[in-house]
């Protein structure tokens, strides 16, 4: 094979012009290794493995949220040959890998949106019950979208459903889910609730919904939020800053809109609870009228009471008045023949008849001697 | 027939006060004051037949009530 001679440059530019043909793009896991941010902007890395090393360069906007060393991670780029720096891979996106680092990643940006108040209870907001307009974002291939479907036209028929057929696992399942979320704030009227649902899977399957940019699209929703993935265990990001979270994507269904049948029964049962309650009522009015009748009858009483006192008090008076009662003091009264009371001597002449009026009994006089001095 | 009752009390409690007033007078002889002690104990035996009537009457309606 002939030898090329190369200058420096023109063999830097050759050689990336192969290789950009040859593999534009590369996917590579590793260990990461002397990882370090510079001026909050650019990103410099290693990923290793048992027998070597390779270095990475990328922006913190590829980063899929905190990031650790040790950590297994897989990183899409662009194999480069810098004409300062050497070769390296210009990064696209990174992502955890393996289950561990999977778990460690989304605990390490949990930690930092939990700081940032993104997963706090006071943002979340009550969702419609139940919601006439509803904007779902699902694969329509999955069991999660059939099941949904079927949950709510079974539990309450005529609920309108915007669907955005998104992936929900892979690569770009999170930049379709975020731009559905975008499509239903944006240009959907009147929409209600938005529903994102997969069916269970492999940590690898279910990352998307740890990624940062996904998780604050959620939070960011201004029509609030469902989100059920089929899993009850590690609840992921996206779950903790919707509004709601369900555990598995029929139970979305549940959550959003009531069982007609079973609140038909329930309204039957509210009837015999309604009656049981009027005779409660009735029980408790009947003893209010007996508490009622208690306090008049006291009232009544008092009355009578009052009335007797004040019967015996003007009886006493009246007693005292009795004009007789001061004759038991010695007096007595005198009147003429004609029963008239006389109050004056200058009335009565000498040998007139009058009659004396005792305390007990009468008698008549005459007058012997009048004297009209005081 | 209540309200009838409640006026004659009030009737003869007017009469009464009247009475008790006019023995007040310094000036009212023995005779006028005899009278009027006379009415006056007249007025009290219909106050205290009223009021004998009233709790009769009470105790009747309460005998009623404790039926229901």
């Amino acid at each position: 094979m002939e030898e090329i001679n190369f200058g420096i440059s023109e063999f830097i530019n050759t050689f990336n012009q192969t290789i950009d043909y040859a593999y534009p793009k590369v996917k590579i896991t590793g260990e990461l290794a002397n990882f370090r941010i510079s001026k909050n902007r650019w990103v410099y890395f290693d990923l290793k493995d048992e027998f070597s090393t390779l270095k990475f360069f990328g922006t913190v906007f590829t980063l899929p949220g905190p990031l650790e060393e040790g950590m297994l991670v897989t990183v899409s780029g662009q194999p480069r040959l810098h004409n300062l720096y050497g070769f390296s891979v210009n990064v696209i996106n990174i992502k955890p890998s393996g289950e561990g680092s999977i778990k460690k990643a989304a605990q390490l940006l949990k930690i930092k949106l939990e700081k940032e108040g993104l997963f706090d209870e006071s943002r979340k907001r009550l969702l419609p019950y139940p919601p006439t307009n509803i904007g779902l974002i699902t694969s329509k291939q999955s069991a999660a979208y059939s099941d949904f479907i079927k949950i709510i036209n079974t539990r309450w028929h005529g609920t309108k459903i915007n669907l955005i057929d998104s992936q929900v696992q892979g690569e770009p399942a999170e930049d379709q889910i975020i731009k559905a979320l975008e499509h239903l704030n944006t240009n959907v009227q009147d929409l209600e609730v938005i529903v994102i649902i997969r069916g269970g899977g492999s940590p690898e399957d279910l990352a998307v919904f740890n990624s940062e940019l996904l998780t604050r699209a959620i939070a960011a929703s201004r029509t609030p939020t469902l989100v059920g993935i089929g899993h009850e265990n590690d609840i992921s990001l996206a779950e903790l800053a919707a509004d709601k979270r369900a555990s598995t994507p029929s139970n979305a269904a549940e959550l959003l809109v009531p069982d007609k049948t079973q609140l038909i029964r329930e309204k039957s049962l509210d009837k015999i609870y309604l009656k049981e309650l009027v005779n409660l009522v009735l029980l408790k009015a009947q003893k209010t009228n007996e508490a009622h009748l208690l306090e008049i009858d006291d009232y009544i009483d008092t009355i009578i009471k009052n009335l007797e006192n004040s019967i015996s008090i003007n009886s006493n008076i009246i007693d005292a008045y009795n004009p007789k009662k001061i004759l038991n003091r010695g007096y007595s009264l005198i009147r003429g023949i004609d029963d008239q009371l006389i109050k004056d001597a200058r009335v009565v002449k000498t040998r007139q008849q009058v009659k004396l009026e005792f305390a007990k009994g009468k008698a008549s006089a005459t007058i012997n001697s009048v004297s009209s001095e005081v | 027939m209540v309200q009838n009752k409640v006026k004659n009390y009030q009737v003869i409690k007017e009469g009464l006060d009247d009475v008790l007033l006019k023995l007040r007078d310094e000036n009212v002889d023995v005779d006028e004051a005899i009278d009027l002690y006379k009415k006056g104990q007249g007025l009290i035996i219909e106050m205290e037949n009223y009021l004998k009537t009233a709790k009769n009457e009470i105790k009747e309606i309460k005998k009623t009530y404790k039926k229901k």
